[in-house]
């Protein structure tokens, strides 16, 4: 019956972690018109993403801390029928920070919320742009 | 009924398992230190780092990028209880050339090491430092997550 009774109902606790969130404070020294590429690499390392959106250059740093947890119930209703229901408290979004620099790398604008909510609103659709230098 | 006792023990015995993957070449600090901004060249960076995983055009200007990603799985799985960790990190540089080709900003993000076998109650970077500074204040970079971040020009 045990073994019967274990593939019913499992629960699992999970935690997953990507990348590693900025340290307490380290966007504090990041404002708009007074920073730079620099201090910005210096603060919050080397970036997830970067991409061009027009003349500006968009840089995203972004990690993901998650607890959470998940049920899963398996019910056997008549013989060759199974019922499944699941159930996850987690959400798998990154969180991020986006700079804005503009063409001598000045910081322009921060920004801190989900890396989908930012890349859609801020990044071009097509990753990259095309090379203009001429030849 | 030995058989079915033997059974019952069995499916009450706990399993576990522990993973590592990565991806990519790991990337050497001292490689990148010899990175210098406004004298290497990209042909320079090529030479020390290897092809880039990725390559962006900004404007005239461009960007390289360098990963090594190392991931950490831990689990365990009781009776009715499944208990699951993931840690994913990565070694990173960014490499930023100005229009003549030349290196003018490097961004490195050294964190590889810090991938772990941990279960849902690991604490977090942030409460890990807390752990560490009983009055609440945040330790150094080092302890509370961005080990090993740097920027130069």
């Amino acid at each position: 019956m045990l073994p019967l009774a274990s593939s019913c109902v499992t629960g699992t606790l999970s935690r997953e972690r990507s990348q590693l969130a900025p340290a307490a404070g380290a966007l504090d020294g990041l404002v708009p018109g007074e920073a730079d590429l620099d201090a910005c690499l210096a603060a919050l390392g080397a970036p997830l993403i970067v991409r061009e959106d027009r003349d500006q250059q968009v840089l995203l740093w972004g990690w993901r801390e998650l607890r959470g947890w998940s049920l899963r119930a398996s019910i056997s209703l008549v013989r060759g029928a199974n019922t499944n229901f699941s159930f996850a408290n987690d959400q798998d979004d990154l969180q991020a920070v986006m700079g804005v620099f503009d063409g001598d790398w000045r910081l322009i604008l921060v920004r801190r919320g989900r890396l989908a909510d930012l890349q859609q609103r801020w990044l071009p659709r097509v990753p990259g742009t095309p090379v203009r230098r001429e030849s | 009924m030995r058989l079915a006792l033997c059974l019952l023990s069995l499916s009450l015995l706990p399993g576990c398992f522990l993973s590592r993957s990565h991806l990519n070449q790991p990337i050497a600090p001292e490689t990148v230190e010899r990175i210098v901004p406004s004298s290497t060249t990209a042909g320079e960076v090529a030479e020390l780092l290897g092809a880039p995983l990725e390559v962006v055009q900004l404007g005239y200007k461009s960007a390289w990028r360098y990963e090594f990603t190392v991931e950490k799985q831990a689990a365990l799985f009781l009776f009715l209880v499944g208990l699951r960790g993931v840690d994913n990190q990565a070694d990173r540089v960014w490499v930023f050339f100005d229009e003549e080709g030349v290196v003018s900003h490097v961004g490195s993000t050294f964190a590889a090491d810090e991938a772990g076998f941990d279960l849902p109650w690991s604490p977090f970077g942030e409460e890990a430092a807390g752990e560490a500074a009983p009055d609440g204040v945040a330790g150094p970079q080092g302890a509370s997550g961005s080990a090993g971040a740097a920027g130069q020009q």
